[in-house]
Order: C-alpha cells, then structure tokens, then sequence
C-alpha cells in the first residue's frame, strides 16, 4: 500500500496529509503561527513521515499570491528558461518564491515577431512558508515541490469539459480566525490558469442564505469586471462559472442565481462529493472541498517542475530520487547478472548433461569395442596384421586367376594334328605372357609407378586390366614324304586354314614352309624320292591363342 | 544547485558497489564454470570419437577376419607363408607324382626367389609377394604323363599359388616306329618353366591393450 505526503499550507492553518489508494486523510493540523512551527518541528521526528522514503508534496494556498502576464518573443529551451527568470527578477525583485510557465496554447502571437505569454507568479509573502520548508529541511524530509493550489486544478479541467473562458469557483477551509470558510475564484483561459483570488467569507454569511448567495454573485460579477478590465475575458465572450458546492448550500445558489439572469454569464453545477468520487477520491475529510482533488493530484502527479520549490529546497528530494536510481542500478546490476550467470549455469548444466550422456555412449561403446576386441583376439589368436590377411587372401585370388595351363593348348593342337597325321610334330614350345592392355607391358613385375597407377585407375573403372596370351611353336615335318613338295606345302597350308578359322586362335604365322615359295627368299628343291628322307618338309608354325581377358570388375575378388 | 548529501548517499553507493562486485563474481564464475564443462565436453567428444573410430575400426577388422581368414588359413596350411616348406613340399609332391606316373626321369632346378609386386593390387607395408621359377626337366613315356604330372602338382599345391610359365617338348625317337623296339625307353623330354607364388608377412609388434 503506497502512501503519499501532502503538506497544506494556508494563511490560517498548515495541515499534514496521507494520500492512501484512493483516500485523502488528515494527519495532523498545526495553527499557521510560531507556536505552531515549533509544535510541528516536535512533531516531525515522530510523525509517519519518513524522511528517507517518502518524498512530501507542498500545496500552499495563500492570498498572497500574484500573477502577472508578460509576452516574450517565441524562444525555446534554455533560452526561455532564462528570459523568464530575467521577467521573474524584473517583476518581483525581491520574492523568494516565483514561478513563470509559458501555456501552449494560450497567448501565442502573429505580428511582426512571433511572441508568447508567459505567466508570472509569485508567493508574495514567503515568510509564510520559511519557518515551516526549515523546520522539513531540518529533518532532512524530501520536499518534491511547492505547488499553488489553484494551479492545480487545471489537472481535471478537462474532466469538466470546461469552456474556453471559464471561472472556477470553490468553497476552501478557514482563512482567518473569524472566517470560517473562504470562496476561491479562478480564471482559466482553454484550460490554463489565469488569475485566482481567494476571498475570506464572513461568519455571518454561511452558506445556505440568500445574503451569502447574493455575496457569491456579487464576486463573481467584480471578478468577470476585473477580467474585462485587463483583457483577460474579451467583451465578445460569455464567461461561463463552474460552481462548486455541496447539497443545501449548491441548492441555494442554484436557485439564487437562476434568479438573477445576466446574459454573458452561465452556470455549471456540480456536487463536490459527486465530482471528487468521479475523479477517484472516495476517502476524504468533511465536509468536502475541491482542494481535497488538488492535494490528491499533487501527491499522486505532481507537477516536475516543482513549481515554487527553490533547488536548495528540493535537496533531499534529488537525493532521494538519486537514492532511487543508485538502488534501482544495484537491482538491475544484480538482477543482470543473476540473469546472465543463470544463463550461464544453465549452459553449464545443459553442456553437463550432455557431456554424461557422451559419457554414458563412450562406456557402451567401449564395452562393445573390448568385446570386439576379445572376439578378434580369440579368432585371429596371433600377431598377424589382420590386412595382412586381406592382402595374402587377395593376392591369392588375383594369382589364381592368373595360372593357364598349357592342356587346353596342347589339346587343341592336338585335335587338328588328327585330321592330318602325317604332319608329323619333332618339338613344341608354349608359353604363356602376361600383359597389359593397350600397353604392350608383357612384364607385370616391372611396371613404372606411372603404369602402375594407369592400371589403378583402370581397376578403379572396373575395366580388365591384363591379358594373358599363350603361343605356341610347332615344329615338324612330313613324314612319310614322298618328295612332293607341293602337296606337302598343301597339306600344312590346309592345316593353316583351318587353324586360322579357329576362333580361338588369333594369330598363325608360317615360319617355314616344305615349299619356301616366300619371293624374297631363294628356293632350293630335289624332285624325286631322297634316300634318307630327311628334312626334306620341314614346316614351323607360330600360333597365338585369342587372348584370355581376366573379367571385368574387381580382379582382387575373393573367389 | 546545492552539492549532493554524500552521507546520504554512502550507503547506496556501497551497495551498488557490493552489487556490481558480486554480480561481476557471478558472472565470472559462471563463465569459468561454463568454460570447464565446454572444455570437458569436447574432452569427451574427442574420447568417444576416437572409441568409435577403434570400434568402428574393430569392426572391420572382425569383417575382414570373418570373410578372409578361413580363406587364409587354408593358404597357411598349405604352406603359402613359409617358402621353405612349401619347397620342400612341392619337391616331394613331384617325387611322389614321379612314382606314380612311372617317369623314367625328372630333375629340377630352382631360382632365387625375387620380390614380386601385383599390378594394381594395394597392399600394406609389411606384406610382399615372392615369386620362385622351378625349372622341371622330364623324360617322358607319352605327352599325357606331362599334363598328368601339372594337373597333380595343381591339384595338391594351395590354388592359385601355383602355374607354368613354358613348356618345351621335344621328340627324341625318330618317326620310323623305332621306338616300339625299346620299350621303357622316354620318347620324350620335356623342359617345363613352373611359378610358384609364396608370401612373406611382416609380424607385428605387440598392442597395447
């Protein structure tokens, strides 16, 4: 529960308000009077003022306040601040207490130079308010500001939908010893506060009568004279009165001045009770004044700029909102870094977590790798590199599939050599060579490492990378022969084709023939049968088998 | 502007001061404490990467020996790894097929062995191939004894390890039937070029466990 300081400062009585929620309760009432300073600089160590904590809010409400209009020419910033401070000097030299604003919207001039009207004030009696700022600032309280009452009430004018040109007019407390009651008059031009005065009612004249009704109109009528008078209220406007009042005594003046019709003036009512629990005061003392609002807002929204309030007065109260800041820097400081570090530790826990789990993964899989390992160590049972054992499985693979026999060979010569049995064989050779394709290689054992990476490649591709081809040499005769060379000749020459269309013979070269019929060479002949019968038709044939391509693909295979 | 009541202020400042200390401990602390289980994290990323490359790696291994050791030991215990016994082998196993075959001669001859590199087929360092030439000279009663003779050596030498390079046959009985006269007598010499394949492996050094 929030609770805010006000302190009310009249001509008559100075008294010390809490603002709580939505209620305003008086907490202790001192006579504005010496004796009353040095009861209240008593009580204020004791009183629920905390100095530390709980920033007051001055409303003075004195007679003794002027206002003055003057127009500067249309500057901002600290230009104004400082011409209103020269006007400020210049119009109450010696007042401790002023203050000059500048409305927006009122007093803003087109002519030769752009002007404003600024409104000047000030508190022309300020020893009605010395005695009692030193007695707060000995107790070191945070004064916020010393607000004028009637100032004030330009807060909640536009909560009335109040005319341009319009009189407030409200009942206040007591003003003097033998005036119970006061009637406050404030002038407001589009909503900002012109010219207020205060007017101490007669004890005779109490509301409710009609010689207090007639007195009420009186003023109002001298007040709206004064305001054409200066040019406050132009002849062409209405003014337009805001009365405020409580039940009877509204009643009566209602009735009063319906009774007394003046052309350019109009009347608004309203029921103080009523407007203070629209404005969302619902606690107050009694009987009820509009100055209870005034006091409220100043509590709940004080003006900033302090208005009256001088900087040595408002001292505490910088320390305190300094105060503030520092401990609300402290606050952020700390809550920034329990911010960040959580952040961080959470990070922390979450990068934990996950090294556990890693952990937990290493461990299973360590367990399964020793497993592995065990099995591998009880099949293999030795040092041996196991791709060792892939290399020698691999290279027996590839060899096997390298070994030709010569029986197919041997067999297929041996199957023409049937059809022509007196070709008679004395020697054969066969052989089988290796050899790359495309390259001539036919020495497998000595390929350049450029070849052998040809080769790579050519593996890599899946294409066949060797070839083995056999050869055989036939050397014979014919035998019996009967010195016809060229039926001999005919007879290997027919051996030849059919050789030759085997397809799975590539090549026969003739090397010798039983008739040498080659042009390049000289021929040399006997016609007739020889006696020894020898080397008379000898023949040499050179054949190369079709070429034993090792499969495509991955020579290596295991079988 | 009337100068600012420090003694007011002193507390205040002293727990802005405090407040910014602590969290700034905080914070570091926090950061340190990040930093730790970050650098532990990777620790044990690094460590269970490299558990899973050496599973990963065991694996193969067990994928290796399951498809390639029957194979090699069979080729172990036809003496593929032991050049050595494996010519001894072989020489016997002539010796024997000799008898049985009935050849009326057969000598022999062998060359150095000489490192031999297989086209193409990548090996690791360690492993090398040998291959040794025998050079087999016959006297043979029929050409068939020759084929008899290599199919035998084939069928009993470990697959693959084994081949002939050349052959030569020569007649040695004149064509005039001559021959049937010397029964017994070789009508044939033969001089056969034969490849024997052996390998030899590098042992490796014990493993730490």
């Amino acid at each position: 529960m929030k609770t805010q300081t006000v302190f009310y400062l009249s001509d008559y009585q100075a008294i010390v308000y809490q603002v709580v929620n939505q209620g305003l309760f008086e907490v202790r009432c001192f006579p504005n009077t010496t004796e009353g300073v040095a009861e209240f600089a008593q009580w204020l160590p004791s009183s629920p003022i905390r100095a530390y904590f709980m920033p007051l809010a001055l409303v003075v409400d004195t007679r003794l306040e002027e206002y003055q209009f003057s127009d500067i020419p249309h500057v901002r910033g600290r230009d104004r601040r400082d011409l209103l401070q020269l006007r400020l000097r210049r119009l109450f030299a010696n007042a401790d207490y002023s203050y000059a604003r500048v409305p927006s919207r009122v007093g803003y001039h087109t002519g030769q130079r752009n002007e404003d009207r600024a409104l000047l004030s000030s508190l022309t009696n300020p020893d009605l308010l010395r005695p009692w700022i030193a007695a707060l600032l000995q107790q070191k309280v945070s004064i916020r500001g010393v607000y004028s009452l009637p100032l004030l009430s330009e807060a909640f004018l536009k909560d009335l939908e109040a005319p341009d040109y319009c009189l407030l007019l409200s009942y206040t407390g007591q003003l003097t010893s033998d005036s119970p009651r006061s009637l406050r008059q404030s002038f407001f031009v589009q909503r900002y506060l012109s010219l207020s005065r205060l007017l101490a009612l007669p004890a005779e004249h109490g509301p409710g009568q009609d010689a207090h009704s007639f007195l009420v109109f009186n003023e109002i009528l001298k007040t709206r004279q004064y305001l054409r008078g200066i040019n406050l209220l132009p002849h062409t406007q209405p003014l337009s009165v805001l009365v405020f009042g409580n039940g009877e005594q509204l009643e009566q003046l209602r009735q009063y001045f319906s009774k007394q019709p003046v052309h350019d003036l109009s009347y608004h009512y309203h029921e103080i009770s009523h407007f203070l629990h629209q404005q969302g005061l619902n606690r107050f003392p009694n009987p009820p004044y509009l100055g209870f609002l005034n006091l409220s807002l100043a509590a709940k929204h004080p003006p900033a700029d302090g208005q009256y309030a001088r900087p040595a007065e408002t001292r505490y109260y910088r320390n305190l909102r300094l105060r503030r800041w520092i401990l609300a820097s402290a606050a952020g400081v700390l809550l920034l870094s329990l911010l960040s570090s959580g952040h961080y530790f959470w990070q922390a826990w979450q990068t934990e977590q996950a090294r556990l789990a890693l952990e937990t993964t290493q461990v299973a899989t360590v367990t399964s790798y020793q497993a592995a390992r065990e099995q591998q160590r009880k099949t293999l049972g030795s040092d041996i590199d196991v791709l060792h054992i892939k290399n020698t499985v691999d290279a027996a693979a590839y060899l096997s599939k390298q070994q030709i026999f010569p029986d197919r060979a041997l067999a297929l010569v041996s199957h023409y050599l049937t059809d022509y049995p007196l070709l008679a064989l004395k020697e054969l050779r066969w052989q089988v060579e290796r050899r790359a394709k495309h390259t001539g290689l036919n020495n497998d054992s000595t390929l350049s490492a450029l070849q052998q990476r040809l080769l790579e490649k050519r593996q890599a591709a899946g294409g066949s990378l060797l070839e083995s081809v056999q050869s055989l040499q036939l050397r014979g005769e014919i035998w019996p022969f009967d010195g016809n060379a060229s039926k001999a000749l005919e007879r290997v020459r027919n051996l030849v084709s059919a050789l030759r269309r085997d397809p799975a013979i590539h090549q026969v070269d003739e090397i010798e023939l039983p008739l040498n019929i080659n042009p390049d060479k000289a021929l040399r002949g006997q016609i007739g049968v020889h006696q020894n019968n020898q080397n008379l038709a000898p023949f040499h044939l050179d054949l190369a088998l079709e070429p034993d391509a090792e499969p495509a693909g991955n020579p290596y295979a295991t079988p | 502007m009337p100068p600012l009541e420090w003694p007011l202020l002193r507390w205040p400042v002293v727990l802005l001061l405090g407040t910014v200390l602590l969290g700034s401990a905080l914070l570091l602390y926090s950061q340190v404490v990040l930093q730790q289980r970050t650098a532990a994290k990777a620790t044990a990323e690094q460590a269970l990467t490299d558990i899973q490359q050496r599973y990963e790696e065991s694996q193969n291994t067990l994928k290796i020996i399951q498809d390639f050791y029957p194979h090699f030991e069979q080729l172990q215990a036809g003496y593929a790894l032991n050049s050595e016994k494996r010519l001894m082998n072989l020489l016997e196993q002539l010796q024997n097929l000799r008898e049985e075959l009935m050849l009326p001669g057969l000598s022999y001859e062998t060359q150095a062995q000489q490192a031999y590199v297989i086209p193409g087929l990548k090996t690791t360092a360690g492993f090398q191939v040998y291959l040794s030439e025998l050079t087999l000279r016959l006297s043979l009663l029929h050409d068939d004894d020759l084929m008899n003779l290599l199919k035998g050596v084939q069928q009993r030498q470990p697959a693959g390890l084994f081949g002939v390079k050349r052959c030569e046959i020569t007649r040695t009985q004149p064509f005039d039937h001559s021959w049937r006269q010397r029964p017994g007598q070789a009508n044939l010499e033969a001089v056969c070029v034969l490849q024997w394949y052996s390998f030899k492996l590098e042992l490796k050094e014990a493993e730490t466990p």
